[in-house]
């Protein structure tokens, strides 16, 4: 049997916020499921439902209220909820990557560093860090000289090649996104779907939030579904299933 | 887990101005609203400011005017004494900077620690020659000999993009965004284990703000070295830092990741710096 790569126990996550009073929205609600390992993921649900909130705590750009991520690294198991901020960073470093809906680059930055820039905290060299990058690029259809241009002046769907790039670039053991395929137009989409789908033939785990069919029926071994941030569904992906069940 | 091993650890670190009693710590604070003792009239300009920073590291201090994020910088690079706490390098085991007499001071703040003030008037002689600064620096740290203090001296500035050929000329005569530069190649020169940039860029037009940024980063990258960044500019401290401490009131009120403290802020004080941002 497949040991869980993640185990997500009992997560909640809950928003106060001062300025409005002392307001306290819930997002997730006690959600658990586990993820075996080279396990394609897909969270799927209406706006609002705590998808990206999810994915947001598995990273700790949210900090979880309650709960527990157990994520089993190369050196053993650590609780993503709890590990030390220097714990967080050194899994980022090389494990765990991620894809944010929008691209947030430093300005001034050529495409082709911006995603070389994951390669050099790992400690590759700088030329074989840009070739890399390089090739990831041409391989999710950015053209070659964009490579030397900056992601500021791009369109969306450019952007979010170089977003999508940069992360499947470091090669991370879990990769986690949010919604990689929404700004892209069909083709562009058929070619990250495809370099997605090579990343779980190499055993990534992935856990992504979806709202695009084609990208679910391609790649998702498994749906979840959220609904006011609590689960109604974990099972196997059907095709001939909506994506959203209510 | 590979252990962190840090480089500068500081526990309690805290400041006052004034005779200071028994109350001001209880007396002051983000929850008293105050900074000022009103039983002795001491400023508490920061009390019990702990964290610790790891090789190649950067770390955030971000806060309004008077949070005393200054304050924390100006002690670990002994400009004001600390009235408590410890600071360890890792470089001088076992000893408490803030216990050492003057003269190791003044040798441990030569050899390994580098600073870049917000004014250039505050670590430059700004009526000595860019190379003559930068000299300065390398002569506390012992280098003797002229002909290897000019040529470090020289690749510094280029490096912090001042050429060569003006290395021989006063900073009063350089525009702000140079001035830095310069305090960048002096806090470089001895290739410190701890660098401070205590708000590098405040007063900067936007692009000269921008280069030095990139300069900072460039630099950061190739050298890896654990840089405190103090800003009250919360766009610097995502670029530049992976974990931050917010002050207020002289106390760290939140410390954690730095997309963490930007995306999802936990006091009220961060919750309003956050969302008074204006990108």
């Amino acid at each position: 049997m497949i040991e869980p790569h993640l185990e997500v126990r009992a997560l909640s996550k809950r928003f106060t916020m001062h300025m409005l009073g002392g307001a306290s929205p819930v997002a997730l609600d006690e959600v658990s499921f586990s993820v075996k390992r080279g396990t394609f993921l897909a969270i799927v649900g209406r706006s609002g439902s705590g998808k990206s909130s999810l994915l947001r705590c598995l990273y700790r750009r949210y900090l979880p209220t309650s709960g527990e991520i157990i994520y089993t690294a190369a050196d053993g198991p650590v609780d993503l909820a709890a590990a030390s901020d220097q714990e967080i960073l050194a899994l980022r470093r090389v494990e765990i990557g991620y894809v944010s809906q929008f691209l947030r680059a430093t300005p001034r930055v050529l495409a082709v560093d911006v995603v070389a820039a994951p390669l050099l905290r790992q400690g590759v060299g700088i030329e074989s860090a840009r070739e890399r990058a390089g090739e990831m690029l041409s391989r999710l259809g950015l053209a070659e000289p964009l490579h030397t241009a900056l992601p500021a002046t791009m369109s969306g769907g450019e952007q979010q090649r170089v977003n999508v790039a940069r992360a499947l670039c470091a090669r991370p053991r879990l990769l986690l996104v949010d919604e990689p395929t929404s700004a892209l137009d069909s083709e562009t989409r058929a070619r990250a779907i495809d370099a997605l789908s090579e990343l779980k033939d190499q055993g990534v785990t992935v856990v992504g939030v979806f709202h695009d069919q084609e990208a679910v029926d391609a790649l998702a071994d498994e749906v979840l579904e959220l609904e006011d941030g609590a689960i109604v569904r974990h099972a196997a992906h059907d095709p001939d299933l909506p994506l959203i069940s209510r | 887990m590979s252990a962190h091993r840090p480089v500068l650890k500081v526990s309690g670190l805290t400041r006052l101005f004034g005779p200071g009693c028994d109350a001001c710590l209880s007396s002051t604070g983000p929850e008293q609203e105050t900074n000022r003792c009103v039983h002795c009239g001491t400023t508490v300009a920061c009390a019990d400011v702990s964290f610790d920073i790891g090789e190649g590291e950067v770390l955030g201090i971000v806060g309004e005017s008077g949070s005393g994020k200054s304050t924390v910088a100006g002690c670990l690079a002994f400009d004001v004494p600390a009235s408590a706490g410890e600071a360890r390098l890792c470089t001088l085991p076992g000893a408490n900077m803030f216990e050492l007499d003057a003269a190791a001071r003044r040798r441990l703040r030569a050899m390994e620690i580098g600073i870049v003030y917000q004014t250039p008037q505050q670590g430059l002689r700004l009526d000595v020659t860019a190379g003559g600064n930068v000299a300065e620096r390398l002569l506390s740290a012992d280098w003797r000999h002229v002909g290897q203090i000019r040529e470090r001296a020289g690749n510094l500035l280029e490096r912090t993009e001042i050429p060569r050929a003006r290395m021989d000329e006063p900073p009063r005569i350089f525009s702000g965004g140079m001035r830095q530069r310069v305090q960048l190649a002096k806090a470089l020169a001895h290739k410190p284990s701890l660098l401070i940039l205590d708000e590098p860029t405040t007063g900067l037009d936007v692009s000269v703000q921008a280069r030095i940024l990139d300069l900072i980063q460039e630099i950061q990258r190739e050298a890896g070295v654990a840089t405190i960044v103090i800003s009250h500019d919360l766009g610097v401290i995502r670029l530049l830092t992976e974990r931050t401490l917010v002050m207020r009131l002289g106390r760290v009120v939140e410390a954690g990741l730095t997309d963490q403290i930007l995306d999802d802020p936990q006091h009220p004080y961060t919750q309003l710096l956050v969302n008074s941002a204006l990108t």
